[in-house]
């Protein structure tokens, strides 16, 4: 194969983001480069706070899928379309593939290569994701990886791992918690977190989230 | 957070929840925080800020067709552009230029891999587009142990 590249071929670029979000950027890393900014201190407060941006989305489409059966049918059946319904698209255009928790299976993500993830359902990925150990162990020994995180999977359970790519990225539908018959989309949404969805933790407990 | 609250959030109109400020995109969420930080450095008192910005809202209203928090992080980068510049950290010329690196960086980098500043001089080897096809399958299973 050639390693020429086509330049129109869609692939080979990264579309640039809106002109604000470049002077945001442009700033960060200005202060960042005359040492005004201290590099570990911004990353923790960023990671607060943009924790709170794309999961929100994702926590939605998990919602519904919980609420909605025929909505949790087309969303294994066509993740991209079905998240697109909600509003929310892969600003790359990458497809969506939602993958689903089950008395009989548990599903964690990973990108083996790099940090592919589903940002406009996620928001930006947490440090770990793009750590290198995470990566490669996930992919050896994802009972032990997921026991770090506080998660154990129970022996009778099956883990598969899915790897995301540029063109591919997976988020994790998680199993409904017990004890929410009854709740509004709005209120299960609320019991939806970022890990849950990677699949290195689980939803929250219905008593955990007044 | 130890030095500012709350209450000085209020003093910007800052969207809040019972959590916090709440954002629609990364960049408003980056833009936050920034100056966030540069106040707990110590560089201006959070009162210049809210001085600031509160002319940087006078100067440029929200536009037609603008959503609340998209107006709001406009205002707040400009005015955050502009105090930098009259603190003498960096000039706005600087930032244009850096802008336009930053979207070659975005132009020369294969789609799904992480975007680098250097990538604006020196285009990165494609890895993921040409090395990682689309898997459709578990890259691993760790099946059930019981029975």
């Amino acid at each position: 194969m050639s390693h020429i590249h086509d330049h129109n071929h869609p692939h080979d670029h990264t579309e640039p983001p809106e002109d604000i979000e470049l002077r945001v950027k442009a700033l960060e890393s200005l202060l960042l480069e005359k040492g005004l900014v201290d590099p570990a201190a911004l990353e923790a407060l960023i990671d607060t706070y943009e924790h709170k941006v794309g999961p929100r989305n994702g926590a939605q489409v998990v919602a519904r899928a919980w609420s909605d059966p025929q909505y949790r049918r087309r969303l294994l059946e066509d993740g991209t379309a079905a998240i697109a319904e909600l509003g929310f698209s892969g600003v790359q255009g990458e497809d969506m593939r939602v993958v689903e928790n089950s008395a009989q299976v548990h599903n964690v993500t990973v990108c083996t290569l790099c940090s592919c993830y589903p940002w406009p359902t996620l928001g930006l990925p947490p440090a770990w994701y793009k750590s290198a150990p995470y990566r490669s162990r996930i992919v050896i020994d994802p009972r032990g990886v997921l026991a770090e995180f506080g998660l154990t999977i129970p022996a009778d359970k099956e883990v598969r791992v899915w790897d995301s790519s540029a063109e591919l990225r997976y988020l994790v539908l998680p199993e409904r918690p017990a004890g929410t018959d009854g709740w509004s989309e709005a209120q299960l949404a609320e019991l939806v977190t970022r890990d849950s969805m990677i699949g290195t933790g689980l939803p929250k407990a219905p008593g955990a989230a007044a | 957070m130890n030095t500012t609250t709350h209450n000085d959030y209020q003093a910007v109109g800052l969207p809040l929840d019972g959590e916090g400020p709440v954002f629609e995109k990364p960049w408003q969420a980056q833009a936050f925080s920034l100056i966030v930080h540069l106040h707990q450095a110590g560089l201006f008192p959070w009162k210049d800020w809210v001085r600031v910005f509160s002319e940087t809202i006078k100067a440029a209203p929200a536009q037609p067709g603008e959503s609340a928090n998209d107006a709001y992080y406009r205002q707040w980068l400009t005015a955050l552009e502009s105090l930098v510049a009259t603190l003498g950290l960096t000039a706005g010329d600087d930032i244009a230029r850096r802008a336009g690196e930053w979207r070659q960086a975005y132009l020369n980098t294969p789609h799904g891999q992480p975007v680098r500043l250097q990538h604006a001089s020196q285009p990165p080897t494609p890895c993921h587009a040409h090395g990682h096809p689309p898997r459709h399958e578990p890259v691993a299973v760790s099946p059930r142990l019981a029975n």
